[in-house]
């Protein structure tokens, strides 16, 4: 029916019509809700933060505008080598573990090595890793004169140590705990390559290694580029390891800039800080365009299919042992070696020159005064509060919006779904810094403001994991049978109780797998936390890094022991009870 | 794009009423808007005398509100619900007081043969099983009406026959409506009262199975039906036709005259030997290209002049590969339809 519409009303544009006139009153609400929502969250901040950074003095004063913070942070003495460092800091810890991450998925997924099931068990346990916990670990293990590496080196062989305070420390400890999820990404893609074309490849007269470089990682190319943005993205947004290794080697990134200026000066210098994430942001944006470009002939790498037929794994003959051997050393490296460290860390009075003397002085009182710590308590308190609160908000709205998309999708939806996707595009310190700026000085009625409460954490927690979250849930909705859901209704059931009956249930399983990863990245979560937080609403990872910042080592090795443990015990519970699995 | 346009159903009580055409033709778009789950954008539907969709008047009842049984092409069995659960599931939504529930959910399990597999969950069931399961939540709450969309097309040859033969059986003891949709003919023709062919959104003929295979009324029908040789030809007199250099007899179809162009569509089971009693010359000359042995017939591709070929059943090989025979054709098999020259149309025309 085209019922023409009356002459006198406003002529809306098509696809809003259409809108309103398909959609029931309560579907339309749901997707005005989720709209305000996700654009209080992302929209508006990053808007703020592009406007603010114009204006004199920064986004809070909102002075007039002006090109004047752009200058001062372009013209600064060392803003090439500021410049060098990020660039440097964000392309190495991209290359490295895209290589690792790689050749690992390549061992597992298709190779006869032994173990492969371990091994791919152990790289899904590296992501789990706090990465705050990890970097204390690599500076007990690797500081110039008192790392424990460091000093055997030199005592048993004719080499010189290796700094980890240092760009090269910076990149290779931010590299270890990326190679998983470029491992994810890729062997995902790897494992849905249909085996017959790499069977045709072999057939006519590739060796193993052609194919897989011709083939395999011919066809996985869009897994692998968006596993390296990805990387990017992080390596130029992130934090905790520019801050734990290269602020007191005045290495400095575009993150620690911003943190300097944000946390360090005084009074802070808000113009900088949103300039610098302008100029991130602008980074991130050519990267994500050249990426695009660069897979725009998907249809080139459809690849999907087979039958799901196992193929015979690789024969490697007697290399084997060695990539066993390759497999070993990189997990003793990453997960066995660093925990170690932690855990003695965690026993001694200081982190100093490996001695006798001193590590005959281990005890437990680390463990003991820690616990009689108020501080250490209330942020215990505020980061599970925080974890589980904004960990259930994040799934609930991330089902909620992939069901819309997949199930009504729309210009409306599909703007909805870019706008939940935008944060995944845009450095995590820029987020941050955009959330800070639009909601530093909101007061609501009856004089609540959201910042210096756990609320403005929450926010960036929720904004941070949202485009994660979508994904998790998009593909179990689409796994979701439509058919499912109007069996039900045929059979009597109304909208509501469809959803409650027949969706909810069905999508349980993957709500607690998205909801334990949420759990996991947000206990650890730092890069966000450090910006936002304030007296009263610390967090763990707050306040190791100010354990850190005071020397005081031990209590931060305390406090990774405890985390990693934690994190342990929150995956074992969620693979025995709900048999969730862990992807990206 | 009209996926449904101006298509007029009616159905009794009791009846089995096919929809048959090709994918895409609008069938299930039908089906689901007899549904509830797609919107028509005019015109109205009815069950039972109740008016569900009145685009003018703006009524559109939702799907729980029809009291309808539909069996899904995907089957559509939740599975996180037992069997028992499942083929409960609407009569809580009937208002079927508890204690009623389980004899109920017993009897419409037995009457699909799977009153012991009540505790099982769908993961545990074969496919054919889940069928039957989805039958029986179909029948459960004795609904006005049972759609059922391609319900056998996922089922492999022995079990889809078995499957046509219950639900024959289910129609009759249990006098249930019933509207079918599928694109295999051989489906169509053996179990429904009516058939309706659908083609690009409207319906091009309706009537029993067998005045439907006898008496099509379009070139397209007829493919549909399964009729295999869909060739060119001249209409020589009201009853003749010529194809390539021979005459053969048809049944001339529609507004064609002498000498127009048409196409003819000739049942494989419509050409034969000549009758032994008759002259011993058939109307039809041609070489056998290929054999093939189908169980209960043999299939031959024969030649005709110069490069018509011919798909004849016979229940007896007509000759060896390369053998030269005599054929008749029996007109009653032959249509003779007006050639548009329509591209729709040309599509199988040799």
């Amino acid at each position: 029916m085209t019922a023409a519409a009356p002459p006198t009303r406003m002529p809306l544009p098509e696809w809003v019509r259409s809108e309103l006139h398909r959609r029931s009153g309560r579907a339309i609400l749901v997707r005005l809700v989720l709209t305000i929502i996700v654009a209080v969250l992302v929209v508006f901040p990053v808007a703020q933060l592009v406007i603010g950074s114009f204006r004199e003095g920064g986004p809070i004063r909102g002075g007039p505008f002006t090109l004047e913070n752009y200058r001062q942070a372009l013209s600064d003495a060392a803003s090439g080598e500021l410049l060098f460092n990020t660039l440097g800091f964000a392309i190495g810890q991209t290359i490295v573990p895209l290589i690792i991450g790689v050749v690992l998925a390549w061992v597992v997924t298709r190779t006869d090595v032994p173990w492969r099931s371990f091994w791919e068990y152990a790289t899904i346990s590296l992501y789990l890793i706090p990465l705050l916990a990890a970097a204390t670990a690599w500076s007990i293990l690797l500081a110039n004169r008192t790392g424990i590496i460091n000093v055997l080196i030199r005592k048993y062989t004719p080499f010189d140590g290796f700094d980890v305070f240092s760009l090269g420390g910076m990149i290779f400890v931010q590299s270890l705990y990326l190679v998983p999820l470029v491992f994810l990404v890729v062997s995902a893609s790897f494992r849905s390559v249909n085996p017959e074309m790499e069977d045709a490849s072999r057939v006519f007269g590739a060796s193993p290694f052609r194919t897989f470089l011709r083939v395999t990682l011919g066809v996985s190319r869009p897994s692998v580029m968006s596993a390296a943005v990805l990387c990017f993205i992080i390596g130029i947004g992130s934090m905790e390891v520019p801050l734990l290794f290269g602020f007191s080697s005045r290495v400095d990134v575009y993150t620690t800039d911003i943190y300097r200026a944000l946390r360090v000066r005084f009074p802070p210098d808000y113009g900088r800080a949103a300039a610098i994430g302008v100029l991130l942001l602008m980074i991130s944006l050519v990267v994500l365009w050249a990426y695009l470009r660069n897979i725009r002939h998907t249809q080139r790498y459809v690849t999907v299919g087979g039958r799901g037929a196992r193929i015979a794994p690789i024969r490697l003959g007697l290399w084997r042992w060695v990539v066993f051997a390759g497999c070993a050393f990189f997990f003793t490296l990453t997960l066995v070696l660093p925990f170690a460290a932690v855990a003695l860390g965690s026993l001694l009075p200081f982190i100093g020159r490996p001695s006798r003397a001193l590590y005959s002085r281990a005890s437990f009182d680390n463990y003991e005064s820690l616990a009689d710590n108020a501080v250490i308590w209330r942020a215990v308190k505020n980061s599970l509060t925080l974890a589980v609160g904004a960990g259930i908000v994040v799934m609930i709205l991330g089902a909620f919006i992939a069901y819309i998309v997949v199930r009504n999708p729309s210009r409306w939806s599909r703007g909805l779904d870019y706008s939940a996707a935008l944060p995944l595009t845009i450095p995590a310190v820029v987020l941050a810094t955009a959330l800070l700026f639009t909601y530093i000085s909101l007061e609501l009625p009856g004089g609540f403001r959201v910042f210096s409460t756990l609320w403005i954490l929450g926010m960036g927690y929720v904004v941070y994991f949202l485009p994660i979250a979508v994904r998790q849930m998009t593909g179990p909705v689409i796994q979701l049978s439509s058919e499912l859901e109007h069996a039900s209704r045929i059979f009597g059931a109304t909208q509501r109780a469809t959803m409650v009956r027949i969706v909810l249930p069905l999508l349980v399983p993957a709500l607690v797998g998205g909801g334990v990863l949420a759990f996991v990245t947000f206990l650890r979560e730092f890069t966000t936390s450090v910006l936002l937080f304030d007296v009263g609403t610390e967090v763990v990872s707050t306040v190791m890094y100010s354990y850190y910042a005071n020397g005081r080592m031990p209590y931060v090795a305390v406090m990774a022991v405890a985390m990693w443990g934690v994190v342990v015990v929150a995956m074992f519970i969620a693979q025995k009870l709900f048999k969730t699995k862990i992807t990206f | 794009m009209t996926a449904v346009d101006a298509v007029d159903l009616e159905m009794q009580p009791g009846e089995f009423v096919t929809l048959l055409g090709p994918s895409g033709c609008g069938k299930s778009t039908l089906l689901r808007m007899i549904a509830g789950i797609e919107p028509p954008t005019t015109g109205t539907i009815e069950i039972s005398g109740r008016v569900v969709n009145d685009v003018a008047a703006r009524v559109a009842v939702p799907p729980e509100k029809r009291k309808l049984g539909m069996v899904f092409q995907s089957y559509a069995i939740w599975p996180h619900m037992s069997v028992y659960k499942n083929v409960e599931y609407p009569l809580r939504y009937a208002g079927v007081a508890r204690n009623l529930r389980s004899e109920r959910v017993h009897d419409a399990l037995a009457s699909c043969d799977m009153a012991e597999y009540s505790e099982r969950y769908p993961h545990e069931l074969s496919g054919g099983q889940q069928q039957r399961v989805a039958l029986a939540r179909a029948i459960v709450a004795q609904p006005a009406l049972l759609l059922l969309d391609e319900p056998l097309s996922n089922l492999d040859a022995r079990l889809r026959e078995q499957m046509r033969l219950e639900l024959k059986r289910l129609h009759v003891e249990l006098g249930l409506t019933m509207l079918y949709v599928t694109h295999d003919q051989s489906e169509a023709l053996a179990m429904s009262d009516r058939i309706l062919v659908m083609d690009r959104g409207q319906i091009l003929q309706e009537g029993s199975p067998e005045e439907v295979y006898r008496n099509p009324h379009s070139i397209t029908v007829a493919r549909f039906l399964g009729v295999k040789n869909i060739i060119r030809g001249t209409l020589v007199d009201s009853t003749h036709a010529r194809l390539g250099p021979h005459v053969v007899p048809v049944t001339a179809r529609g507004d064609v005259s002498v000498d127009d162009p048409v196409v003819l569509a000739i049942r494989p089971d419509a050409i034969t030997r000549p009758q032994p009693g008759s002259n011993a010359a058939g109307e039809l000359q041609g070489r056998i290209r290929v054999v093939e042995f189908l169980g209960t017939e043999y299939e031959h591709e024969i030649v005709v002049g110069d490069d018509v070929a011919l798909i004849v059943t016979a229940p007896d090989r007509l000759g060896d590969m390369g053998d030269l025979i005599e054929l008749s054709v029996n007109p009653d098999g032959a249509n003779a339809f007006p050639d548009r020259g329509d591209d729709s149309e040309r599509g199988d025309v040799e």
